[in-house]
């Protein structure tokens, strides 16, 4: 699918982005938008097994991803370059995870990518704490890789549907 | 028999609530596309408000002084659904004494909102598509045709285009009614959007409690908040109503919200472990997840072990015992909160 609405006849069947990511999006043949153009994955996790275990599993779903290890390299990164998810560690040496999301939602160009914490830390004040800066999901470790995934794929359906509603508003007549 | 429902005052101030970056935009979609004629489209699991976006459209609309009549397609066998949407002359089937008005007559200078639109039989796709394309229609057992002035909303909690794939849905009614199409998330896509939704209920029960506010604590306001909601808007509205008139006290706890809720929630905190290809070491998982339920039972008692011992269901000698044995370990302090 095209990102420039003039590609595109107004009223060309748009389907529903409902599973980006999966490997039937990525066949050869299949109009759905390719896994790639669903964005990049930021993981970040001081534990770096724990950062490469999850790219390893979103990278079977042909989804791109980034590894950081910190809370400033993630701060960095998401300022820097175009990402649309980040998977967020909470217990970080320096920046933790609670930290990186009030910076995040400080800035116009970081506040709207969907994070969801995948932590070890379940207890009620951080799960709180979650809720209340506004996290997209909340995971406990050790994750279900089925149901990471699934929430994965919703996040980024979420995005995909944002961009082609842009496309909509912008070629609605206002009369 | 009222099968169709015209606007009332109580509607007219209904909008849908959130701050999600997609409720921001379908908001100010709805703005643009209420100044146009335009058909559109809108999509979306049960519950998520469909209806409530064309009313607004509706209500922003330069029809907005005509009537808005909302339809259920998937409500009314196929036999009366072109009755309803057309009118029927007398004597046009059994049972047609008199002359009847259909809706695109009724709303003639207003809109039209035809939810469930995928179920609507082949042959009553085409009388719309007659209608969308010539602004003119039949009714049941007339031989002249009638020009209409309404605008058509549709909906549809089936992926139209998916309908159209099958064979059940025409692809030229299809493009014709997706001339502008609004999808409206599942409430588990933006769930930063709950505890707004949350608040906004409550409000709106509150006014009618006679014995005054309540309010949701932290703990309960974080399950809803973690609950996947798939019955979506339409679902939490209604838990929050329930949990409003049930209220004893004036504050709304965990162990209030409803067991689904509750049982979803303590599911995801304590996920069944994969087994990976090395195995995994079955004493200390149990032990991991015994230590969650005894600091969870002791923060919720403050610490009192008699009543942590009362809510884990144990004697308090043996929830002392269990405490003892992992003072080694993990030591009694971690499990305290």
């Amino acid at each position: 699918m095209s990102e420039n609405p003039s590609d595109e006849s107004k009223n060309a069947p748009r389907r529903r982005a409902r599973d980006p990511g999966t490997a039937a999006a990525a066949k050869p043949g299949n109009p759905r938008r390719p896994a790639a153009d669903f964005g990049s994955v930021l993981v970040v996790d001081d534990n770096r097994d724990a950062v490469d275990i999850l790219c390893r599993l979103l990278g079977t779903q042909h989804l791109h991803t980034i590894p950081a290890y910190g809370g400033s390299e993630c701060l960095d990164i998401a300022r820097s370059q175009p990402i649309d998810l980040i998977l967020l560690d909470v217990s970080m040496p320096g920046m933790d995870g609670l930290a990186v999301c009030r910076e995040l939602a400080k800035e116009e160009r970081t506040r709207s990518i969907p994070i969801i914490l995948v932590t070890a830390r379940d207890d009620h004040e951080t799960r709180v704490a979650g809720m209340r800066l506004g996290v997209s999901e909340f995971l406990t470790k050790p994750v279900n890789r089925a149901e990471l995934l699934e929430r994965v794929r919703g996040q980024l359906s979420a995005r995909v549907l944002a961009r082609e509603m842009d496309e909509t508003i912008e070629r609605t007549p206002q009369e | 028999m009222l099968l169709f429902r015209r606007l009332d005052s109580a509607h007219t101030h209904r909008n849908l609530i959130g701050q999600h970056p997609l409720i921001l935009r379908i908001q100010a979609l709805i703005k643009k596309v209420a100044a146009t004629d335009a058909t559109v489209l809108i999509s979306g699991e049960s519950g998520t408000g469909k209806e409530l976006v064309a009313r607004q459209i509706h209500s922003l609309s330069p029809r907005a002084a005509g009537p808005f009549i909302a339809l259920n397609c998937g409500a009314i066998p196929a036999e009366l659904l072109e009755s309803e949407l057309f009118g029927h002359e007398r004597g046009a089937f059994t049972g047609a004494v008199g002359t009847r008005h259909g809706m695109f007559q009724v709303a003639s200078g207003g809109t039209i909102f035809l939810d469930e639109v995928a179920e609507m039989s082949p042959p009553l796709q085409v009388k719309l598509l007659r209608v969308l394309q010539e602004r003119e229609f039949r009714p049941v057992g007339s031989d002249r045709s009638m020009k209409t002035d309404v605008r058509v909303i549709a909906a549809s909690n089936k992926e139209l285009f998916d309908e159209v794939s099958k064979g059940r849905f025409r692809e030229d009614l299809f493009y014709r009614l997706q001339v502008i199409p609004i999808r409206v998330p599942p409430l588990r896509d933006r769930r930063s959007d709950v505890p707004l939704l949350i608040d906004h209920f409550l409000e709106k029960m509150n006014a009618r409690r006679p014995q005054g506010p309540v309010r949701v604590n932290d703990e309960a306001r974080v399950q809803l908040w973690e609950y996947d909601w798939p019955g979506n808007v339409r679902e939490l509205e209604n838990v929050i109503e329930q949990l409003v008139v049930l209220a004893d006290g004036d504050t709304i706890e965990a162990e209030n919200l409803p067991p689904s809720i509750r049982r979803f929630v303590a599911g995801k905190h304590n996920p069944t472990p994969a087994l990976s290809d090395e195995g995994f070491d079955f004493n200390r998982a149990v032990e991991a997840f015994e230590n969650q339920l005894i600091v969870e039972a002791l923060r919720r008692s403050g610490g009192n072990k008699q009543a942590a011992a009362r809510l884990l269901g144990l004697k308090r000698t043996t929830l002392v015992a269990k405490l003892r044995r992992r003072r080694g370990g993990n030591g009694v302090e971690e499990l305290t909160p």
